[in-house]
């Protein structure tokens, strides 16, 4: 059950970062303008699908209330956010 | 412009390909085709396969989890590890790049490939692991699961031991990856295969998973950096989704064998690139970047030759 609430979600963030690619690489080549901002959009979508994966994991878990991987869960979500947050900052 | 962007495109579906079904991030394919073929600078084709490696996973991982070959359970639980080594390989990367101490990690990951070589081989004889007594950590973590496997035509009971074994090379892998920006697919296959003793489709599926989380821990310093560019990361991905797809179709067609004679051969390509990048930052051979790339490649072929000629019934 778990696993297909993940797999959909991750093919939402698929899908949609693929509708920008296909139409941001399709307006680079007319040269268009929008092209950068809609390749950005499908770049941040792709990135951002699978620490968002994880934050649906934990709700799930405390759902289920498995005590143990919620433990689990967010030590990730922990090391995510110090990645993403601090980690530019400290290097 | 346009004949580029299809040939990238086409690169990426190839990695796509050979990601999904082996659980690596691609960046094994794309790196040496971008900075050799299309004099991409490292730094830009660094990026682009960390994006390449996300999109492998988020691809190949949605299907993986709907047709249960990945296990969630067992990838979340060693993403902690994973994560943190990525952490600690990025922060020491400065550190170790400046004292020209990067040949120290080359040559023990190259290490680390050969010796995984041997266990890896020996099974090449059996479709499925040998099943070994649950241990504790299989009962704590829940490490267990099942899949229907259509090449043998049958429901596939697993169950994953040794997590703590497993925990340790997932944080070497985090770190490699971290610090080098590569290598931690195979890595993580090796602790999901050997360490936990799990079924070899169990494993890739279940690496490919976990590879998104730990490529998306270094995108920030990435994008920061600027080594995303954006038309290129996005042709390769766009390749390496519909490369993804269709590397998750495929690898049920697959027996274990035959991916496992693939995998033999990218663990015999990595640890040849790697212990030739090694002796060449401690100036001990010196070799362009094509040719220790193309020795890497002749290593790789013949060995799978071999080990498939001889295993083969």
């Amino acid at each position: 059950m778990i696993e297909k609430i993940i797999g959909y979600f991750l093919r939402i963030g698929v899908l949609i970062s693929a509708f920008f690619f296909v139409f941001g690489i399709i307006f680079s080549i007319l040269d268009l303008n929008i092209s950068n901002l809609l390749l950005r959009i499908g770049l941040l979508v792709l990135i951002s699908t699978p620490i968002l994966r994880v934050m649906l994991g934990l709700a799930i878990f405390v759902l289920e209330k498995d005590k143990i991987y919620i433990l689990i869960t967010s030590l990730v979500i922990f090391n995510l956010l110090f990645a993403l947050l601090f980690l530019p900052i400290l290097i | 412009m346009i004949e580029i962007i299809i040939l990238i495109i086409l690169v990426g579906i190839l990695s796509g390909i050979l990601g999904s079904l082996l659980g690596l991030g691609g960046a094994i394919v794309l790196i040496p085709f971008l900075t050799i073929f299309l004099n991409v600078h490292a730094k830009y084709a660094a990026g682009s396969a960390l994006i390449a490696t996300i999109a492998t996973s988020s691809g190949s991982a949605s299907a993986y989890l709907i047709d249960r070959l990945a296990n969630f359970r067992i990838g979340m639980s060693l993403e902690i590890t994973t994560t943190a080594g990525a952490i600690i390989g990025s922060l020491i990367a400065g550190f170790i790049f400046a004292r020209n101490l990067e040949w120290i990690f080359y040559l023990l990951f190259s290490f680390i490939l050969f010796t995984s070589i041997l266990p890896t081989e020996r099974k090449l004889d059996s479709e499925l692991p040998t099943l070994r007594n649950p241990d504790r950590s299989t009962k704590i973590f829940k490490l267990e699961g099942s899949y229907f496997d259509e090449k043998i035509g049958k429901e596939i009971k697993y169950y994953g031991v040794r997590w703590w074994l497993a925990e340790f090379i997932m944080f070497f892998a985090g770190i490699i990856s971290g610090l080098l920006g590569i290598g931690s697919g195979a890595l993580k296959v090796l602790a999901l295969d050997w360490a936990m003793n799990l079924p070899l489709k169990v494993s890739t599926a279940t690496s490919n998973f976990m590879i998104g989380v730990t490529a998306s821990t270094g995108s920030a310093i990435y994008w920061s950096f600027g080594y995303i560019e954006p038309l290129l990361s996005s042709s390769a991905a766009l390749g390496v989704l519909i490369g993804s797809f269709i590397g998750s179709k495929l690898i049920q067609k697959l027996s274990s064998f035959e991916l496992r004679i693939i995998f033999l051969s990218i663990l015999a390509f990595l640890g040849m690139n790697m212990l030739l990048r090694g002796l060449i930052a401690i100036k001990m051979i010196v070799l362009s970047k094509e040719l220790y790339y193309l020795i890497s490649i002749i290593f790789a072929v013949l060995f799978a030759m071999i080990n498939y000629f001889i295993k083969k019934k």
